[in-house]
């Protein structure tokens, strides 16, 4: 070391970071102590040899590390260095990746590298294992069922999954950096930046979709869509990050209303019918009684829930023959699914008189011979009989 | 917008509508396609957006300069179908590309 003085050599020769120095060749002509450390080998053992001893040649790369490091010795842009790691073997024979920095000088009217080594392995499987994990959420988040949308402070959108996407018709790069305000439908907006910087102020850190109701959002086309949204805030040392989760009410939504649509046909077909009818559950409890029926029925004002026999079909009969009657129709409710119908013709005692009446059970039963209801229906034949 | 498949190593192909002016590296990150790292964000340097580029789509990329070659001398496994997807652009001419992917990044 006749080319560094005496009190340099022993600074170098301790210094925290391992240090070598190669000859154009690639022979090692200075280890200090670090290297050994980290390493494995001692100086002897590596002076004199090839640097490929620590980072030897591979099928899977073009160049070797000599090229690599007279290449680089020189660069004057030390961010292409930053990422340039290179793999490594100790003397154990372990792999390990070193960070690599080098730069050249003269001595002796011969070039020498003076490089500078870090094993980053452990660091960079870290940063790997960070980074998988990263892409593996980012995976599930992307496939998510639901809309998933980040804004900052300033309420500029900064995540966005592919959902998000078919939800509203934004791709991402449309609308990573815009204002929330667009996906907001015209006069709704200014509440909504309120409301936003209420729940920044509060201390809640998440609302979910229920605790508030539904909400509008506005497509790309400019149509409203119905949503709901859960929301919650991540502060990341001085910002404020809030995640919703959005969803597509429309289909529900478009459900319901069928649902309801068809609720009240069927409503008015039941209701306004002519024959008398009850929906009966399989023990013969009343669900749903029509109007006619009701008609037939001037002393009973609750009807559901009790017992069709139960019911005041003969107001003016004396009480042993009510339940004489009583008893014939519930032995005919209680037994109707093991004779497919029942029909029958009785007569009725009503405030206007006497009806005469085609009376049926008719059970009702599943796709796999389940009983669901009984439905009893009854024809007042009075009128025709009288024409 | 061009449609652009990257195929892992693995076989598993991801086929995707990447806007025209981004870069085959960032049409990938955004996209996540596992296989490809874009570590220095795109800047030519650090050799883990390295793919293949099949030979008869290599004159419709825009060309490699000095820079990108050097840096591919690191990369792992390089061919002469090799590039950095951070240096080549999506243009409407590479609709129906096809991109495979290496083994390793680093």
């Amino acid at each position: 070391m006749s080319f560094i003085e005496p009190e340099a050599s022993n600074i170098i020769r301790d210094l925290p970071e391992a240090l070598l120095i190669i000859n154009a060749q690639g022979e090692l002509i200075y280890v200090n102590r670090a290297v050994e450390t980290l390493t494995g080998f001692s100086e002897t053992e590596l002076i004199g040899n090839h640097v490929s001893m620590l980072m030897p040649p591979s099928a899977h790369r073009r160049l070797d590390v000599l090229t690599w490091l007279t290449r680089w010795a020189d660069n004057p842009d030390p961010s292409q260095l930053r990422y340039l790691n290179l793999d490594g073997v100790n003397k154990n024979g372990t792999e390990r990746r070193y960070r690599v920095r080098v730069s050249s000088f003269k001595s002796e009217q011969s070039a020498r590298f003076l490089v500078i080594i870090r094993d980053v392995t452990e660091e960079e499987e870290a940063s790997r294992r960070l980074q998988h994990a990263r892409l593996v959420s980012d995976r599930i988040l992307a496939i998510g069922d639901q809309g998933i949308l980040t804004i900052n402070e300033s309420q500029t959108i900064e995540y966005w999954n592919k959902r998000a996407e078919q939800i509203f018709g934004y791709r991402e790069e449309e609308i990573l950096g815009q204002n929330i305000s667009m996906l907001i439908p015209e006069g709704l907006s200014t509440k909504h930046q309120q409301q936003v910087q209420q729940f920044v102020d509060n201390n809640i850190a998440s609302r979910l979709m229920g605790e508030r109701g539904e909400i509008k959002g506005v497509h790309k086309d400019g149509h409203i869509i119905p949503l709901e949204a859960s929301i919650t805030k991540t502060q990341i040392e001085d910002r404020i990050l809030l995640s919703a989760q959005v969803k597509d009410i429309t289909a529900r939504k478009q459900a319901e209303k069928n649902l309801h649509d068809s609720e009240l046909r069927f409503r008015a077909l039941f209701e306004n019918a002519f024959e008398g009818m009850a929906l009966l559950s399989v023990d013969g409890l009343v669900i749903e009684i029509n109007k006619a029926a009701r008609e037939l029925l001037a002393n009973d004002s609750v009807f559901e829930n009790r017992y069709f026999w139960d019911l005041n079909w003969w107001p003016s009969g004396t009480p042993e023959d009510i339940e004489i009657s009583k008893a014939q129709l519930k032995e005919n409710i209680v037994n109707v699914f093991d004779r497919d119908l029942v029909r029958l013709r009785v007569e009725l005692s009503h405030h206007t008189g006497s009806r005469d009446i085609d009376f049926s059970l008719i059970p009702v039963i599943d796709e796999d011979n389940k009983p669901l209801y009984i439905l009893a229906e009854g024809r007042d034949l009075t009128a025709l009989d009288k024409s | 917008m061009p449609k652009i498949t990257y195929i892992e190593h693995n076989g598993t192909q991801h086929t995707l509508e990447v806007a025209e002016g981004i870069s085959l590296m960032q049409g990938a990150i955004s996209n996540m396609v596992p296989g490809i790292e874009g570590d220095c964000g795109g800047l030519c340097a650090c050799a883990t957006c390295h793919v293949y580029i099949p030979s008869d789509w290599q004159s419709k990329c825009s060309e490699a300069e000095e820079l990108e070659n050097s840096i591919l001398d690191f990369a792992y496994d390089v061919t002469n179908n090799s590039r950095l997807a951070c240096q080549i652009e999506v243009t409407a001419e590479l609709d129906g590309l096809i991109v495979h992917l290496p083994s390793r990044q680093y």
